[in-house]
């Protein structure tokens, strides 16, 4: 008989649940207690040990939850979807989904906390990374690193080929020939992103150094000028041509696992990714990694600079913890700290500190933080078309780029897909 | 395991109703004494399954006639609207193709080769119970596990696949990085998890098989396949159509392996139903939208598992 | 024979190759190096070690995942056995299609379809902030798995019971539930030990809704399996261990409880 009422006592409690669920708001926790939700990510891991010590100097209790990316997009979602205040802090990219997170009112504003509080010096951080963090006027998250596209490739492979590094967009497949043949095709020349989301941030240098944009002035795309085809035919023909099997498949992932297993002569990948090909526990070529800059076009060599930052959820209901937890996470202290596990500073006095460069201390490092530097004076924050629908635009990008690397478009027709499918999709800015 | 053909009809029928969908038993001639009183028992189960699963599907239905915004507000009824852009956007329809394909093919090669690996698991041999043993494995694995492990075997470079086409002389196969193979090494991923899963059902089946007729067929001479065909198959069909109906459900639900193993690429060429209302809703933030697609889902698997089931109540009368 | 004993054993070695290899893939990696694993499969030789089992338990809270997990998976098999077993029956005595086709439609609906409706209510009740309450709710969520599990795979236990067992019983004047619990639960309980073996092994296997329902206090282990492989990280070693441990009590029940995944397996189909 128990176990009918119980069964019986659950399944009302469930109902009750439901019913009484529909009228009443959420609790959302104790007022010194914030959650937090990341995303796998350099940054991440070398954050979070250091949490408790925030913990014990501010008496914020800092719940955190970790996922890999795709995950934590999910979860992130999900929470701001719905309206949840059981999240306050969560990574994001705001070059990704700046506008369509800004545009359903899921940041809370970050300026009045940064202006209030005298010792966070927001005003450290360089322009073009606070430019990155600001959807209309409105500062919505806090930089935690900086990272951007560079070309790592393998001194020992260049020398034992007699090969010198590519300077410009022009030498870059000419070099990758000749690794291709004195190699004898053993030897992938070039690892690089095909997965259709993710290519845009690889491909967007391809455009910015020969001087052009994704969008016009105006805000319609940017795909029908000549230069536009041309960009695509030489990021799909160093894929198609010089990248590895199946490149259309892969990201950073596979990219660097490929790099790291001494497979690949060149991989153009993020900066962060040094952090797993230079480590000697899941890499067989450390110490033999040099660092470039992006090859220079027409216009220069312009990277793509990408920042995570950390953004306050509007629903939110413990707003003064959450940015207590900001204002430590991205402070200088906690920065410089961080530097330690390789997270490139976004902070200027972070990155010029005696104690942060004497960490880079070999030749891989010292490259490395050359090519940052590069990267964040002259690479275009834009990492793909700037609209609501952002991951959407990624992905007719990388799509179409995607048809000519595995030969079913030409160059042209990629152009004209990308202009037609983009179209629609940047309308809805204005809307 | 009693004998398949001298079951009662009424168990058979309730039995199969099972998994199937909504076959109503044959009905008694006398009321059974003892069904007097039972039925408040089921209330619990009813309740939990009214608020957990009806109540889910209510709301998805109210989403997806309505017009929720990715800020959680929802200006109310929209009628049609979400599914009228559903059906006007290419991608529907190729999901759908996807969706078809991975049905097709994977419960084609699942059904056959269940049958060869079911009859070498019916074989009484020593060691069969180990053997078995090994054939669960994939089958009760999780599909992350399951994912995780073939994203690794099939990466084009470095993957244990092509190493091992390599050491025979085969030119290395793009698993996941080609539209057109793709949605074939997806198949091929599931048939691997799936098909033990349906030869367990089948090698069961086959034991429970009546030997007079195959004692008969041999008497008059007959060759071992056209035995098989002749006599096994039809005997079997009623253990075949359970299982493959099993598969049907969960193969035009394809989901978990594509979220984790390419999520929809590349060039959406493994994009099913499944994974293109996932990335409306979680990607693209269109509730309304995603939940118009999960309705057309879930009539699509009702569907097919309802017609499979007319089919296979027609067939068997 | 013995030629035909040869065929047989022949074709064990090619379906053991095809359908374990990848597990044993997956066993092997999960103690070999990360620059191993990535190297060529036929270095045999290369060394073995642990170091990637204790790293999961160093860098992340593992013990407490797995601990998540079995209270996730227990708690609603236990439950979905509890609300099955009567609903089986009555469904079996009662001859009530129309009831297992309900609970089906658990099995049918795309499980994408539950997320957002299962977070609202979770926020609504304040299921993030509550430990107690999350673990209730993944346990109610995960019923969605196992309910209709527990019952397809009950309906054909209580239909070998014969009914004049139970109508004996009837002239002593015992009600229905003496009858359930004293006459038919006993005879079904091959049945119990079905449902709960597979039940367990689906609600384990499941992520979907613990990825969206679990706090960082509930999160099972299905869910950490994907943090491996990241931005700057290329952990495989540790993705291969994290499977492996996933994988563990399909692999021991595979071992110790072959017979009631088995029957559970093919119960429903074949009698």
């Amino acid at each position: 008989m128990r176990n009918k009422i119980l069964s019986a006592g659950f399944a009302l409690a469930l109902v009750g649940g439901l019913a009484a669920g529909c009228g009443g708001g959420d609790s959302g926790g104790s007022a010194n207690e914030i959650s937090l939700v990341m995303s796998n990510h350099p940054w991440q891991k070398a954050i979070e040990p250091l949490i408790p010590e925030f913990e014990k100097a501010s008496g914020v209790k800092v719940k955190v939850q970790t996922f890999a990316e795709q995950q934590a997009r999910d979860k992130i979602s999900l929470n701001l979807q719905s309206r949840s205040s059981s999240m306050d802090v969560f990574m994001t990219l705001p070059s990704r989904e700046g506008l369509q997170f800004s545009k359903a009112g899921y940041y809370a504003p970050l300026d009045d906390y940064m202006s209030k509080s005298a010792a966070y010096d927001a005003a450290d951080f360089p322009a073009a990374v606070k430019t990155g963090m600001t959807i209309q006027d409105k500062m919505i998250a806090a930089p935690v690193n900086v990272e951007g596209v560079v070309l790592y490739y393998r001194t020992d492979l260049f020398k034992q080929y007699g090969i010198t590094p590519p300077k410009t967009l022009d030498e870059l497949p000419t070099v990758a020939a000749a690794i291709k043949q004195k190699s004898g095709g053993k030897v992938t020349p070039i690892a690089l992103r095909g997965q259709s989301a993710a290519l845009p941030f690889t491909f967007g240098p391809f455009l910015h150094s020969q001087g052009l944009e994704w969008t016009k002035p105006d805000g319609t795309p940017n795909f029908d000028t000549p230069g536009a085809a041309d960009a695509i035919n030489r990021y799909a023909t160093l894929a198609k041509e010089y990248g590895p099997p199946g490149v259309v498949n892969n990201t950073f992932t596979q990219s660097s696992a490929l790099f790291a297993a001494g497979n690949a002569a060149m991989e153009l990948e993020s900066s962060n990714e040094v952090s797993s090909i230079n480590d000697p526990k899941t890499s067989k070529v450390v110490g033999k990694i040099g660092v470039l800059d992006f090859p220079a076009g027409s216009a220069g060599s312009k990277s793509t600079v990408l920042n995570w930052g950390i953004a306050m959820s509007s629903y939110s209901k413990h707003k003064d913890a959450a940015w207590k937890f900001i204002e430590w996470a991205t402070g200088k202290a906690t920065q410089l700290k961080l530097t330690a596990d390789g997270i490139a500073p976004p902070r200027t006095s972070v990155a010029q500190d005696k104690a942060y460069t004497d960490t880079l201390n070999t030749e891989t490092l010292k490259e490395w933080s050359t090519a940052l530097g590069n990267v964040q004076a002259n690479g275009s924050t834009e990492v793909g078309p700037v609209g609501v629908a952002a991951p959407e635009m990624r992905k007719v990008v990388g799509d179409a780029v995607g048809k000519v690397i595995l030969g079913q478009a030409d160059a042209n027709a990629a152009a004209k897909e990308i202009q037609d499918g983009l179209t629609p999709l940047l309308a809805k800015n204005a809307g | 395991m009693s004998d398949l053909m001298t079951k009662s009809p009424a168990a058979s029928g309730s039995a199969n109703a099972g998994p199937g969908a909504g076959a109503p038993p044959p009905r008694r001639r006398r009321v059974d004494p003892t069904a007097r009183g039972v039925w408040p028992f089921a209330l619990p189960a009813v309740l939990v399954t009214a608020v957990l699963v009806l109540v889910p599907i209510a709301y998805t239905i109210w989403l997806s006639v309505s017009d929720r915004q990715s800020d959680g507000t929802n200006s109310g009824f929209l009628g049609f609207a979400n599914y009228a852009e559903m059906f006007d956007n290419p991608q529907f329809w190729n999901s759908l193709k996807i969706t078809l394909f991975l049905f097709v093919v994977c419960l084609l090669v699942e059904t056959l080769l269940g049958l060869a690996l079911g009859y070498v698991m019916s074989l009484d041999v020593p060691g069969r119970r180990i053997f078995q043993g090994m054939m669960l494995v994939p089958a009760i694995t999780a599909s992350v596990a399951v994912g995780l492990v073939w994203l690794l075997i099939m990466d084009p470079s470095l993957g244990a696949a092509n190493q091992i086409l390599a050491k025979v002389g085969i030119d290395p196969v793009v698993w996941l990085g080609d539209p057109d193979i793709a949605p074939w090494s997806i198949a091929l991923v599931d048939i691997w998890q799936w098909t033990p899963f349906m030869a367990l059902i089948i090698s069961a089946g086959i034991r429970s098989l009546p030997e007079e007729p195959f004692e008969a067929a041999a008497l008059d001479g007959a060759s071992g396949w056209r035995t098989a065909w002749n006599i096994g198959l039809p005997l079997l069909r009623p253990v075949l159509t359970v299982a493959m109906l099993l598969r049907t459900v969960d193969l035009v639900r394809f989901f978990d392996t594509i979220y984790i193993m390419t999520q929809g690429g590349p060039v959406n060429s493994t994009n099913t139903l499944n994974v293109y209302g996932y990335n409306a809703g979680f990607v693209d933030h269109e509730p309304s939208y995603a939940a118009a697609l999960q309705v057309a889902l879930l009539v699509l698997v009702i569907m097919i598992a309802g017609g499979f089931t007319w089919f296979r109540q027609r067939a068997s009368r | 024979m013995t030629k035909r004993l040869g065929g047989v054993y022949a074709a064990y070695l090619v379906f053991a190759i095809v359908f374990f290899g990848p597990v044993l893939f997956m066993l092997w990696s999960s103690l070999r190096n990360n620059v191993d694993i990535t190297g060529s499969l036929f270095n045999i030789g290369s060394p073995l070690t642990l170091e990637n089992f204790t790293n999961l338990f160093e860098r992340f809270a593992f013990g407490r995942y797995i601990a998540n997990s079995f209270i996730v998976a227990g708690g609603s098999t236990i439950l979905g056995l509890v609300l099955g077993a009567p609903a089986a029956y009555v469904i079996v005595r009662r001859k009530l299609a129309a009831l297992g086709f309900v609970t089906l439609l658990a099995r049918m609906a795309p499980g994408v379809l539950f997320v957002l409706p299962l977070f609202v209510l979770s926020i609504r009740i304040g299921g993030p902030d509550s430990v107690a309450l999350n673990y209730a709710l993944l346990i109610v969520a995960h019923l969605i798995i196992t309910l209709p599990l527990c019952i397809w795979l009950l309906v054909p236990f209580f239909e070998e019971i014969p009914i004049s067992i139970e109508e004996s019983t009837l002239i002593d004047g015992a009600n229905a539930w003496q009858r359930f619990l004293r006459i038919a639960l006993p005879l079904a309980l091959p049945g119990l030990s079905v449902a709960l073996t597979l039940s367990f092994i689906f609600s384990w296997n499941y992520f979907l809704f613990a990825l969206a329902l679990a706090n960082e206090r509930t999160l099972p282990l299905t869910v950490i399996a994907f943090n491996f492989i990241g931005q700057g990280s290329n952990d495989f070693g540790g993705l291969m261990a994290a499977s492996t441990l996933i994988s563990a009590p399909a692999l021991l029940l595979t071992i110790f409880a072959q017979r009631w995944l088995v029957r559970g397996i093919t119960g429903g189909a074949v009698k």
